[in-house]
């Protein structure tokens, strides 16, 4: 009895093991029904890994994917020239002399979602609602006031000149809204939007989806797709799932760890390219022990970056020296840092006072992005005698101690810049003014490099900006206030035959352009 | 009856209470400041303390408790810091979700566990019983993510049965039902044998078969009835803890759930929320178990005695 029962349960178990082998199969024919469905399809799905909290980019601190269909903004990147802008719902502009006014011209006839016309005054309206509101500082804090001049010209006025001014209406927290609806139901715009974009909200299902509908009378013309729906999918391996069975069409930075698998299969497409977005080391640089300027340095020598993207990277991502993205306005071709040499990096610790090495703590977020080159970090510093303890914490404790009260000494993350300008990635960061929980919480106070900073934000000659950014990137490595270490990068998984995808660093993603 | 059932209901507001005091009190002493959170690492140090203070998080903590409950009681469970909501708007928004989740898997378990149960009781020692000790064996030991994974890519994937994502009509719970059912079914297919083995041998089946009572009719009216008892609870505690949403379950089959909203409340720092969702699970947990205390009554007449005389 008790025999026969146990050749059953290994008969099971072996069907089982076979059950489960013959589903580790990575492609199939069946989707080929999918397929023929597909050509015809007037609709897409693309996987946000989280809903949204608000669809009212005056009080939304992140850069969403449907904010950019549902709104417009007064200009957009060029493609073919990073840091230059193309006419959008301004048709042309100009900037004063001292560089401390910019007039726009409004296109005529564009239309918003609710009928109106859009005037001089939606656009003076936004500017200044986007002026005052605290989530959209790092866009608008170069900016006075916004007014109307006549009936299609809008003036801005600007704090003090400013060479990035443009691409600052490229983004997000600048985006055109209704003023009369924004103005008769301010809490409610988050869920009833009212823009001029391509694409109308047509449901909103909190948690799960938000559905976008095509506007017929939009100034580009109505958009090819009809709908655009964004389903949220907090599993990445679920997502790619849905994406090869065909329920979804598009999905955004899937895991790192699919890349092979994804770019093998013949039934997606997949893009890449580098992300507008540097991570490093960075020390507070006034307290503690790496206000010791050797200690920084010692680091600086110490991390071998090659290693780091290999090991936590899977080998792809970019190295980086400087603290600007390559090809961003103002970057200083051939910069380069300090080499990876663990011998100099030992007799800096010596120098620095502590021949017999020291502890640290190295605090980082709690995702998979830090985590993995923070300990690979660890490794590294090992070598030169830095004893580093890791201390993982949520996001809202490591802001709380990094970015309000800089209660750190050493942490990796990064400097994610919009817009594509050396000024972005450099004056919150560095300034001095910018210490005690506004950007810079390197708590690097360094008056030359503050002059530099002021001159490199205010000149309008892009020859002259590219030597005082080489000098300011020339400052932080000598006094090493952080160690610049790598690009990420933007992936997108698509269906084949979605047509027209593009991907940006800033991943500003139009579904106006897309057709099947 | 309805004095027991009055009481019960009473005896949870303490509870409630406690729970709500643990929670803001967790909630507000961990480090993390939402009002950094929601405007997010470009905002002025200025504009961040401001918020603090219209949110009134600068206030005294039991003052700020204080008010909470008295909202509370009104029905004002406050508004989401980070989606601007109303919170019953937003949990009761999820909850629907899991409520089908959760009862599509008790039914699963239920009508497959309680059967092969009683089926390897009877039939012990046998081939049947082997197998049904394996394979609870087997869906206990299986992680939820896993199993949830390994089911899309073969239903959804490989034969494509069943959508892999969503949860818009019935056929989208297949899949997660399935899911969520295994540790139970596992557990049920056990508890339902072993007390049915306990009863089978008592004498009052023996009885039963020497005054020639039919195999079945023992089976169904002296034996599982009897061994009904423990089955029903096991059965509402794990209704219970389903109803809590699961966030592994609802991630990996993309279905907006409230164990999702909890743990994403709780990163935010979205105090109201997790609150609010805490004491609604916390509710329904306790409501389930008043469920199974009046079941017994039905079931048991040694139960539904002592309230019928008390």
């Amino acid at each position: 009895m008790k025999r026969k029962s146990l050749i059953t349960v290994l008969c099971f178990l072996m069907s089982i093991t076979i059950l489960m082998t013959g589903c580790a199969g990575q492609k199939t024919e069946t989707s080929a029904p999918a397929q023929v469905e597909a050509v015809k399809k007037d609709n897409v799905t693309v996987v946000e890994k989280s809903d949204l909290a608000t669809l009212d980019p005056m009080s939304a601190t992140d850069r969403r994917i449907p904010i950019y269909q549902l709104y417009d903004t007064l200009v957009r990147d060029d493609e073919n020239k990073a840091g230059e802008v193309i006419p959008w719902l301004a048709e042309s502009w100009e900037i004063s002399g001292d560089g401390k006014e910019v007039v726009f011209t409004i296109r005529d006839g564009v239309k918003f979602h609710n009928g109106d016309t859009l005037t001089a005054e939606d656009v003076a309206f936004s500017i200044n609602t986007s002026i005052a509101s605290p989530y959209t500082q790092q866009m608008t804090s170069s900016m006075e006031s916004a007014e109307v001049v006549d009936k299609n010209k809008v003036k801005v006025k600007l704090k003090y000149a400013y060479g990035p001014i443009l691409g600052c209406f490229t983004c997000p927290e600048t985006s055109i809204l209704n003023k009369k609806a924004y103005e008769a139901d301010k809490e409610g715009f988050s869920r009833n939007p009212v823009g001029t974009g391509a694409y109308r909200l047509k449901e909103w299902v909190k948690g799960d989806k938000i559905v976008l509908e095509a506007f017929p009378d939009y100034f580009k013309g109505k958009a090819a797709i009809n709908t655009v729906t964004y389903k949220v999918i907090g599993d990445a391996s679920t997502a790619l799932v849905a994406l090869e069975k065909g329920e979804v069409d598009v999905v955004v930075n899937p895991d790192q760890s699919a890349r092979a698998s994804i770019i093998a299969n013949k039934d997606l497409a997949f893009y890449e390219c580098d992300a507008n977005a540097i991570q490093l080391v960075s020390f507070n640089n006034s307290k503690g022990v790496f206000s010791n300027k050797k200690l920084r340095e010692a680091v600086s020598y110490a991390i071998d970056k090659e290693a780091i993207i290999m090991g936590a990277k899977e080998g792809v991502a970019t190295s980086v020296d400087a603290p600007i993205l390559p090809n961003y306005a103002g970057y200083p071709d051939n910069f380069k840092g300090n080499p990876y040499d663990v011998e100099k990096a030992k007799q800096l610790v010596a120098e620095a006072g502590y021949p017999n090495g020291l502890k640290v703590k190295m605090k980082t977020i709690d995702s998979e992005i830090y985590i993995k080159p923070t300990e690979i970090i660890q490794e590294q510093l090992r070598k030169i005698g830095i004893d580093v303890e890791i201390e993982i914490m949520a996001r809202g404790k490591w802001m709380e101690d990094v970015v309000t009260n800089a209660d750190y000494d050493i942490t990796f993350w990064a400097i994610v810049a919009p817009v594509s300008d050396a000024d972005f990635c450099m004056y919150s960061q560095f300034h001095s003014s910018k210490t005690g929980g506004n950007g810079n919480f390197a708590e690097c106070k360094i008056p030359e490099l503050d002059e530099l900073l002021e001159q490199g934000r205010q000149s309008q000659d892009p020859k002259e900006r590219v030597e005082i950014y080489r000098k300011a990137c020339n400052i932080i490595k000598e006094e090493s206030v952080l160690v610049p270490i790598l690009l990420g990068k933007r992936q997108y998984a698509t269906n084949k035959d979605l047509l027209g995808v593009k991907i940006n660093p800033a991943m500003k993603m139009y579904s106006h352009d897309w057709s099947w | 009856m309805l004095r027991y059932v009055f009481k019960r209901l009473l005896m949870m507001i303490p509870v409630i209470i406690g729970i709500s005091f643990l929670l803001f009190a967790v909630m507000n002493l961990t480090p993390g400041d939402p009002a950094r959170l929601i405007l997010g690492e470009h905002a002025l140090q200025s504009d961040v303390d401001k918020l603090r203070e219209e949110m009134g998080l600068n206030e005294n903590f039991f003052v700020r408790y204080g008010n909470y409950l008295k909202d509370a009681v009104r029905g004002n469970f406050g508004e989401s810091y980070m989606l601007g909501l109303p919170v019953s708007e937003v949990v009761l928004s999820r909850f629907p979700t899991t409520l089908k989740l959760a009862t599509g898997a008790m039914i699963i378990a239920v009508l497959i566990g309680i059967p092969v149960g009683i089926i390897s009781a009877v039939k012990q020692y046998t081939i049947i019983d082997a197998l049904s000790l394996f394979s609870s064996l087997l869906l206990t030991s299986m992680p939820g993510f896993w199993l949830g994974l390994m089911l899309i890519l073969l239903f959804a994937l490989k034969l494509d049965l069943l959508p892999a994502i969503g949860s818009d009509s019935w056929v989208n719970y297949i899949m997660p039902s399935i899911t969520l059912a295994a540790a139970t079914l596992a557990i049920l297919i056990r508890m339902t044998r072993s007390t049915m083995l306990e009863v089978i041998r008592q004498d009052y089946i023996r009885t039963a078969k020497a005054k020639g009572a039919e195999g079945k009719r023992i089976i169904f009216k002296h034996a599982l009835r009897n061994a009904l008892l423990p089955i029903i609870t096991v059965i509402g505690i794990n209704f219970g803890i389903q109803l809590g949403g699961s966030v592994i379950i609802e991630n990996v089959f993309a279905i907006p759930g409230i164990g999702s909203l909890m743990i994403d409340s709780v990163k935010m720092k979205d105090a109201p929320v997790v609150l609010a969702s805490v004491m609604l699970v916390a509710l329904l947990g306790g409501l389930v178990n008043l469920a199974v205390d009046i079941m017994y009554i039905f079931i048991d007449p040694r139960i539904k005695s002592q309230y019928v005389k008390g």
